[in-house]
């Protein structure tokens, strides 16, 4: 999926263009996408989806539709999508309360850059694509240089920008409601021109549920579903070329569900664990709590199946088509060796007793991934590489939430906290260890290696640039963008 | 980077004595820093030796030392300059690290028989320090 999903960012570039050649190609791709059924499945899957699923639901309306009521009535399904994006109802109630301000919020986090950053992120865009297009112009036609030289190019992005705004500003607006409301199941399209009118008339599900709730024919939701992608190409070519502001609405639109489908996935494996519960069809997006200062990166997500009232029980009969569900993925071992071997170190203080996990960490690995804009650009951050290869990245200072009052500098961690030993006497065993800061000179995160699970370990050996490479990786493997780090070894060679 | 001059560094040191300093931080400025400035931090130690000084120092050494362990004269320096010093749970255990590591050195008899004689002093105390144990037994599952 990630080639299609560069393909729409490329399509941003492709606005500067006089000549459509190259949008063409993008639209054939994303018709043989949609076409061959990739899409579709694509789609489920991020939702926690299989095919046997669709099947099963398709042939079972009514088991269904009961499974969702009774989901959506017991508060289950809100609750549960609530704690996943990192917000309490007293949250969703202040939002609804105060929407001059929230959408303040997200104004700010799109006019910051932040935003962008984010989606930037979210559509799989590395330094090295962005060095390829700018090396390789003619792949974008002749008219280029000369609608970057007038303005038009400037203007038209404007506008698209604008756009982008209001398509991301409306699904995190909707998600919102319709997280508050309880609902049990979210699709938001809103690449339509009635868009506006439906949202104005809000009903408490989106168009999914509405199909489920109010038709009598069950592939209504299938043919509903298929009509609004079939349409979408259509639209989105026109409105490259005549209507800049609405391609960036729809772009805005799809960026923000796509900024999500390995949290969801994440998400949905963890409650899937869960025996008897089925999530049928959840999309929560990112950009809700980032917008509201909450960005749910820090969350533990097994919190999401604990805290899960009663499940919701649907088992698949007979299915007609298999499709196997995808591989929980862990970090690749060879990488992980890479790493470093496990060590402790020679560094204990015992002013710092006891070490223990602060209450802001994420713990990020292929199934829990990660994305750099969720970091404070401000803030410095501590990481490590524990035994089983899960990158483990923590704020440097955490005094404000009370954390280690007694210790010389209060409130500091240390890179034995993210992996304490055994009654946190001493700081515990990890594979590597660093320090990762913005670097605002060069506008990237540096990663460096300075921590005693690098230079001062038990095992006599020395970080070096090699190990860095393989932590970038395993943060590469787990959504981290490609290219966005930049790395530093602090260590003077041995001699 | 620590400075080569000696006088700014002893004044480097001095700062960082008196405004605040932090362990891992002297660690990791001793690893970014030439190994030759050891000598300047030895020297830093001996002029006015202290619990606190000898601390830090040790965070500094190891850092230095991280490249290798010193050669023998540096090591008897050491020896000398840390000779005395008070020692609390967190000094001792730098020190028998620090001893540690310049055991990985190449020594002579003499300096190695210092070493061996110093080393079983500060464990002495284990006896009576339940954290200083702790942490001695750390070091010595990891030797």
């Amino acid at each position: 999926m990630p080639h299609r999903i560069l393909a729409v960012l490329a399509a941003l570039f492709a606005l500067t263009v006089s000549t459509p050649a190259y949008a063409q190609g993008f639209f054939s791709d994303v018709y043989d996408y949609w076409s061959s059924g990739d899409m579709g499945e694509d789609m489920f899957n991020a939702v926690g989806l299989t095919g046997e699923d669709v099947v099963f639901a398709v042939d079972n309306p009514d088991k269904v539709w009961e499974a969702v009521k009774e989901d959506v009535s017991s508060g289950a399904a809100g609750e549960r999508i609530l704690n996943t994006v990192g917000l309490t109802p007293e949250d969703v109630a202040y939002a609804i309360d105060n929407p001059g301000e929230v959408a303040d919020a997200v104004y700010q986090d799109w006019a910051s850059g932040d935003m962008g950053e984010r989606m930037l992120g979210t559509v799989g865009l590395t330094g090295q694509d962005l060095a390829y297009l700018i090396d390789n112009p003619g792949d974008f036609g002749q008219g280029m240089l000369d609608e970057i030289t007038s303005g038009r190019a400037g203007e038209r992005l404007g506008q698209f920008g604008v756009g982008l705004y209001e398509g991301g500003k409306e699904v995190v607006t909707e998600t919102i409601y319709m997280a508050a409301d309880g609902a049990a199941s979210i699709y938001i399209v809103t690449a339509y021109d009635d868009y506006q009118g439906m949202f104005d008339a809000y009903q408490p599900n989106s168009m999914l549920v509405q199909a489920y709730k109010n038709s009598d024919d069950p592939g209504e939701t299938t043919r509903q579903l298929i009509s609004s992608f079939a349409q979408l190409p259509g639209e989105f070519r026109d409105a490259m070329w005549n209507d800049p502001q609405k391609a960036g609405h729809i772009v805005g639109s799809f960026a923000v569900p796509l900024a999500t489908p390995k949290a969801l996935s994440l998400a949905n494996k963890t409650i899937a664990k869960t025996p008897g519960l089925r999530v049928l069809a959840t999309d929560v997006r990112q950009l809700t709590p980032c917008a509201l200062g909450k960005c749910p990166v820090f969350k533990d997500l097994t919190a999401v199946v604990e805290s899960a009232p009663k499940p919701v029980k649907v088992t698949p009969k007979t299915p007609k088509t298999s499709k196997k569900p995808p591989p929980v993925d862990g970090p690749d071992p060879v990488m992980v060796d890479q790493v470093g071997k496990p060590s402790g170190t020679f560094t204990q203080r015992a002013t710092e007793v006891p070490y223990k996990r602060p209450p802001e960490v994420a713990t990020i690995n292929p199934s829990k991934p990660f994305k750099l804009s969720k970091l404070d650009k401000k803030t410095d951050y501590l990481w490590v590489v524990d035994e089983n290869g899960n990158v483990l990245i923590a704020p440097e200072h955490q005094a404000l939430s009370g954390y280690a009052p007694h210790r010389p500098t209060p409130g500091v961690v240390k890179h034995g906290d993210l992996t304490p030993g055994p009654g946190g006497k001493t700081r515990g065993i990890a594979r590597a260890g660093g320090e990762l800061k913005w670097n605002p000179e060069t506008n990237q995160w540096t990663l460096n290696n300075a921590s005693s699970y690098s230079f001062n370990r038990h095992d006599r050996v020395m970080g070096n640039v090699e190990n860095l490479k393989a932590v970038r990786q395993l943060l590469e493997d787990s959504g981290v963008e490609a290219g966005a780090i930049q790395l530093k070894n602090v260590i003077k060679p041995q001699g | 980077m620590l400075p080569s001059n000696p006088d700014e560094l002893s004044a480097l040191l001095d700062a960082r004595q008196a405004d605040g300093w932090d362990f891992d931080a002297l660690l990791s400025l001793g690893v970014r820093s030439s190994r030759d400035r050891d000598a300047a931090v030895i020297d830093w130690l001996k002029a006015a030796p202290s619990t606190e000084r000898l601390d830090m120092a040790c965070g500094l050494l190891w850092g230095l030392w991280s490249a290798g362990p010193p050669p023998e004269e540096r090591a008897a320096a050491f020896l000398d300059a840390s000779d005395g010093v008070p020692l609390d749970t967190q000094t001792a255990y730098d020190l028998a690290v620090t001893l540690a590591k310049l055991l990985g050195g190449r020594l002579t008899e003499p300096i190695r028989a210092r070493i061996a004689a110093r080393m079983a002093a500060v464990t002495a105390a284990r006896a009576d320090d339940p954290m200083l144990d702790s942490l001695l037994q750390s070091l010595e599952d990891a030797m």
